[in-house]
């Protein structure tokens, strides 16, 4: 335990008052202590001790005898939270069956306008009338007067000089399998 | 020894109102007191206190028991809260106004009881709000100093200097009073 001095005790008796339990504890033995046996110490006490029986005469404001339920009323409940839900008043009853089928009709909608539609298989007849495309580009370029098998393409090129054959004179021949396919598709 | 209050704290966070009731009981006539010599006005430390206790309800689950005391953070909600209606009042802040000087013996003479209670507290109320709350957690409401230190945000040197401050301007003032109870206690 620390000595303390009559200037620490004066500061202590100054700040706290006069009664030990308001004291730094860590001080309270040693300002007890020097009390014992120091004449100007008991002074200051003395002095301090005025001062706190003029601050304890000032008594205590008492809550009102209402405030406590008010503070309480405020509290949480945790009944609350498990309460049931209260019925819901007649005159809305009937919303609850009509927002269902309003819900149900909008969900359909939903789905008929996001669902793509699926192709229509296609009849054994409707694929006969289609025939058989194995060589599709003769009878196109038979009707431009073009061989499948020139080197050169004539459509788009009338210049003789580089290569362009003369579209203006009678084709030279023509395919017998063009010849011939006509001949199927007619 | 019942429950602490750290405890009831988090049985408040899950809504038990029993634990709201306890703390209610425990604390609440501690708040209004504190809040009354703080303000000065029984009215507005009951809507102090009330405020007080509605912070606790609403922050309860946000509450960390490692950070603060319980009774630390309620005596900080509730100064702060003083702190604010004192602003509404447009108070002068006085901490940094220099040691009254002593007014010397007043004329009045002898101040029957009540009339000496009152001039105690209207003394109080004159004092800087700093040292005012200072007595208040220490004297009144018998807080530790660290704890009241705590509660202020200041050190526990610059509370102990508030306290000192705060009682050598009554002593100052009171001196009549003080010679008056003398008088009486003899």
């Amino acid at each position: 335990m620390t000595a303390m001095t009559l200037a620490r005790f004066t500061e202590l008796a100054s700040a706290y008052g006069a009664r030990p339990e308001r004291w730094p504890e860590d001080e309270r033995a040693a300002a007890l202590a020097l009390l014992e046996g120091s004449p100007d110490a008991r002074a200051r006490l003395a002095e301090a001790s005025r001062l706190d029986a003029l601050l304890d005469g000032v008594p205590a404001v008492t809550p009102s005898p209402d405030l406590a339920a008010r503070v309480l009323a405020a509290a949480p409940r945790r009944a609350s939270v498990h309460r049931l839900p209260a019925p819901r008043p007649a005159q809305t009853r009937w919303l609850a069956p009509a927002a269902l089928g309003m819900a149900a009709a909008a969900g359909l909608a939903v789905w008929l306008v996001r669902t793509p539609p699926q192709p229509t298989p296609l009849a054994a007849d409707a694929v006969a009338q289609l025939g058989v495309f194995d060589v599709p580009t003769d009878d196109f370029l038979s009707a431009l007067d073009l061989e499948l098998d020139d080197d050169t393409p004539s459509f788009g090129c009338d210049d003789p000089t580089v290569g362009c054959p003369d579209a203006d004179a009678e084709p030279a021949r023509r395919s017998e399998r063009s010849a011939g396919r006509k001949e199927i598709s007619a | 020894m019942g429950e602490r209050d750290e405890d009831l704290v988090a049985r408040v966070a899950r809504a038990d109102h029993e634990a709201c009731r306890r703390l209610v009981e425990r604390h609440l006539d501690r708040i209004v007191a504190f809040a009354a010599r703080v303000l000065g006005d029984r009215d507005e430390a009951h809507d102090v206190a009330q405020e007080t206790f509605t912070r606790l309800w609403t922050h309860a689950a946000s509450w960390r028991p490692g950070e603060a005391r319980f009774t630390t953070w309620l005596f900080r909600v509730a100064r702060n809260l003083c702190l604010d209606r004192l602003a509404r009042r447009r108070e002068v802040p006085l901490d940094a106004a220099p040691e009254p000087l002593d007014p010397g013996p007043t004329p009045a003479g002898r101040l029957d009881e009540a009339r000496m209670r009152r001039r105690v507290a209207e003394e109080l109320q004159a004092l800087p709000e700093r040292q005012r709350t200072a007595l208040a957690l220490c004297h009144y409401q018998g807080l530790a100093q660290a704890e009241a230190a705590a509660v202020m945000d200041v050190s526990v040197e610059a509370l102990e200097s508030l306290l000192a401050r705060g009682r050598r301007t009554l002593h100052a003032r009171l001196q009549t009073v003080a010679a008056d109870v003398l008088e009486r206690a003899r």
